[in-house]
């Protein structure tokens, strides 16, 4: 899939919006990362020292600079099988793919159209069986090989104009993939077969800016042979890539540097205390990051949301951890969508280069909407929460990934931002 | 190490495995194969500030005790009529009206011989108004000068240390803080001093996983049994790693002690009015938000009476290690078991103490201070289990 057209115009996009940053060093930054896209065997400081590649690699790659040497390795997290067990996918998939439009048939027609559906197919979908209007909404049962036969750039003008704009719709919040897509979530052995990865690789589809995505979960889990293989679908698709980060020591580490860059200017009172303890003892050599992690990260790094987490459905999302890093806790207002935005306008500057350990990078859609933010760690190293649910675990991603994963429409947006100097304290 | 008769030794503990302290790995267990690092925290300056600068004049504080009870006391401390003159002419007395106070001179202090200071320090460790008493600085090794890195703090105040320390278990006790300031000249040493105090050793705990390990017994260990599963995923997508990898126990802890280890409270987390003790942080050991009424004693023991029970070893990940006073039968201290010989312990509610991982002997040392305490290990009752048995207290 890394090969393929879809990612080569997401990369495209991507190196286009970045160009419209404006900011050289930042520009500098990010081009880079965009580049590495298909190049992950480049280090933060340029040196090609081993590849990431889907947790197959025994050897970790190593970002080397002001934070001393961080040694990643590829890890696969699967959703907790408690959090399975109220999975709507896993009670509705009987009822077969519907496509619901609240619109007329004419209009219906017209989508389906110029989604690029064939005459053929449309009359199918547009006639009995196929088809009835209920209370305001056309509603289609498409029939599974038709889904099947779709072309990847059908599905993208398609789902986006089905149904209505709520959280549950599957069409239009669909499940982004990592860079890689499917192909590099099943990598790492999932239980399944090879024509259920290869259906689910078919059913996959590139949004306009080259993102990944995947809707159809009813007609994959229709064709399981029974609940085990359902659960098995459920846990590879929403697979998220983490890394395994450690902080490499030895007798020619700065110590000091090393010291100061996870001290973050006295905002990681914590993290440099521990690091102040380890860095007396010489012979500790490798050190997991999480003791360097202030306390809300250290806490989440590698978890799922708890419900208790939450207020009623509002799960802490990208937003309240990113501007949470430095809290002791994450604060209940963070939960407050608005308050967020506020903060980060009146506490947060744009950020220079280097980047500061904490720093927060947000990403910017073509409307000028605020879609994603995350915390710089070391490197190509971020901490992100990728989306509200309560199926996304909060973990390290490299930045291509993480851009990767946003790539919502042509032009998307990158900026690190940091804390303005009066509020450091 | 004046005191080296001092009485308050403390038995080996053998209950939950031969300690390794020597070794840098944990006995062989559930819990895998533990290479275990020694680190030393200290409490950051922003921490010590806060804390108001202690007089260089040592205190002796008798609370419910009037002028005559204490100088009943302190006669009886020595036979020798020139001490007890020099006594009498360097340790003033103020009285109040719910208590005695004694400010001693520096030379009294040093020259009070080991049984009359062991008698001293029995009757001051009984009141929290007796800081340093109540709870000394431990340092958890015979040899001071390897406890403190060299340079850190004065040679004059190791060589004090040195002389006024006194056995505790396998650690030295040193109480006399005030009577070390004199030996600093400038703030910034006072400083370094103060925070070379806090001094706590601390346990890096990893994981060696080698291939064929029988991983499915790891995680049932660390996840208790499915019953602490917010590590789970990292632990299973470690079985997906190839080759031989380690882990960091800290990594899959469950969320409140992960955030916790190997730091000192925040100001922020005293705004109830009490910083997290050892009560707080082993009933909130499993919970993912915790709850703030845990650090009161008498609600700590009613959890601990209405939902465990007493278990022998072998301990599973997260059981309480108690310790009680048998004497007074009071509950002096709690922990969570981690494995082997180690648990997860916040030694008292002071700011200035951190979340560590300790062994158990080193725990039960530090609470041995005032009587030999007495070791016991609870787990939470199973309600759903039909041998869920009767609650033990």
């Amino acid at each position: 899939m890394r090969g393929s057209r879809q990612f080569r115009t997401g990369r495209v996009w991507m190196l286009l919006c970045l160009h419209l940053l404006g900011c050289a060093h930042q520009l500098a930054a990010l081009e880079r990362t965009a580049a590495l896209i298909d190049q992950p065997g480049l280090s933060a400081t340029g040196k090609t020292v081993s590849s990431l590649n889907g947790g197959n690699s025994t050897a970790p790659v190593v970002y080397e600079g002001s934070w001393g040497k961080v040694g990643v390795r590829e890890l696969t997290l699967e959703i907790p099988d408690a959090n399975l067990a109220h999975s709507k996918e896993l009670q509705t998939w009987r009822s077969g793919t519907l496509w619901e439009f609240y619109n007329n048939i004419a209009t219906v027609t017209q989508i389906l159209r110029d989604s690029g559906l064939n005459e053929s197919d449309i009359a199918t979908l547009t006639s009995t069986p196929c088809s009835e209007y209920r209370d305001g909404a056309t509603i289609l049962r498409p029939p599974d090989d038709l889904i099947i036969g779709m072309s990847p750039q059908t599905r993208a003008r398609l789902y986006p104009r089905i149904g209505l704009p709520v959280r549950d719709n599957k069409f239009q919040n669909a499940v982004p993939f990592i860079s890689g897509g499917f192909p590099r979530l099943a990598e790492v052995p999932s239980g399944l077969s090879p024509e259920t990865i290869d259906l689910i690789c078919r059913l996959s589809y590139a949004k306009r800016g080259g993102g990944l995505y995947f809707s159809d979960w009813k007609l994959v889990l229709s064709r399981a042979a029974d609940d085990a293989e359902r659960l098995r679908i459920i846990k590879s698709i929403t697979r998220e890539i983490s890394l395994h980060a450690s902080l490499e020591l030895s007798e020619y580490t700065d110590r000091r540097a090393v010291l100061d860059y996870w001290g973050a200017g006295g905002r990681n009172q914590a993290g440099r205390t521990a690091l102040e303890a380890i860095l007396e003892n010489r012979e500790i050599r490798h050190l997991d990051l999480v003791h360097l992690l202030p306390p809300v990260a250290k806490r989440l790094i590698n978890t799922y949301p708890e419900r208790e987490e939450g207020l009623g459905d509002d799960m802490p999302d990208c937003f309240a951890t990113a501007f949470s890093f430095f809290s002791n806790a994450l604060p209940p207002r963070m939960l407050d969508g608005e308050s967020v935005l506020e903060i980060h306008r009146e506490r947060y500057e744009r950020a220079t280069a280097p980047w500061q350990f904490g720093d927060v990078l947000m990403i910017q859609s073509s409307q000028g909407q605020w879609i994603h933010a995350c915390n710089f760690i070391a490197g190509e190293i971020l901490f992100t929460k990728n989306g509200r649910s309560n199926n996304r675990p909060w973990v390290f991603q490299t930045t291509n990934d993480v851009l990767s994963s946003y790539l919502v429409d042509e032009r998307i947006q990158a900026f690190f931002f940091r804390l303005k100097p009066e509020f450091r304290e | 190490m004046k005191l080296s008769g001092f009485i308050f030794m403390v038995s080996a503990l053998t209950m939950v495995g031969v300690s390794a302290a020597d070794s840098g790995k944990c006995s062989p267990g559930p819990w895998g194969d533990i290479r275990v690092s020694e680190i030393f925290l200290e409490a950051p300056e922003s921490l010590i500030r806060l804390i108001p600068a202690p007089s260089r004049q040592t205190v002796w504080r008798f609370p419910g005790m009037d002028i005559e009870m204490v100088t009943t006391l302190l006669n009886s401390l020595t036979d020798d009529p020139v001490l007890l003159q020099e006594m009498r002419r360097e340790v003033p007395l103020q009285t109040f009206e719910d208590e005695t106070r004694a400010f001693p001179s520096p030379g009294i202090i040093r020259a009070l011989p080991v049984a009359a200071q062991i008698s001293l320090y029995r009757v001051l460790s009984r009141f929290e108004e007796n800081p340093w008493y109540f709870q000394p600085v431990i340092i958890e090794t015979d040899s001071v000068r390897s406890w403190f890195p060299e340079g850190r703090i004065p040679a004059e105040a190791i060589s004090l240390i040195e002389e006024l320390s006194f056995p505790l278990g396998d650690s030295l006790a040193f109480v006399d803080v005030p009577s070390l300031l004199p030996t600093v000249r400038t703030e910034r040493e006072e400083i370094d001093l103060r925070k070379a105090l806090t001094r706590t050793r601390s346990l890096l705990l990893d994981v060696q996983v080698t291939p064929g390990e029988d991983f499915d017994r790891l995680v049932d260990y660390w996840t208790c049994s499915d019953t602490a599963l917010s590590g789970k995923p990292l632990l299973e997508s470690f079985r997906l790693l190839p080759g031989s990898f380690s882990f960091n126990v800290a990594e899959v802890l469950p969320p409140v002690p992960r955030k916790h280890l190997n730091s000192f409270p925040s100001p922020g987390e005293g705004l109830t009015g009490s910083y997290p003790n050892s009560f707080w942080s082993t009933l909130n050991f499993f919970k993912i938000s915790p709850d703030p009424r845990f650090m009161r004693k008498l609600r700590a023991e009613n959890e601990l009476s209405a939902h465990y029970e007493e278990v022998q070893p072998p301990l599973k990940f997260g059981d309480i290690v108690s310790f009680r006073d048998p004497a007074r039968n009071q509950l002096l201290h709690v922990c969570s078991y981690i494995a082997d010989d180690i648990a997860y312990t916040k030694n008292g509610k002071s700011v200035l103490e951190p979340w560590v991982f300790m062994r158990i002997k080193d725990i039960r040392s530090r609470h041995s201070i005032r009587n030999d305490s007495e070791l016991s290990y609870l787990r939470r009752i199973d309600r759903s289990s039909p041998d869920a048995g009767p609650a033990p207290f």
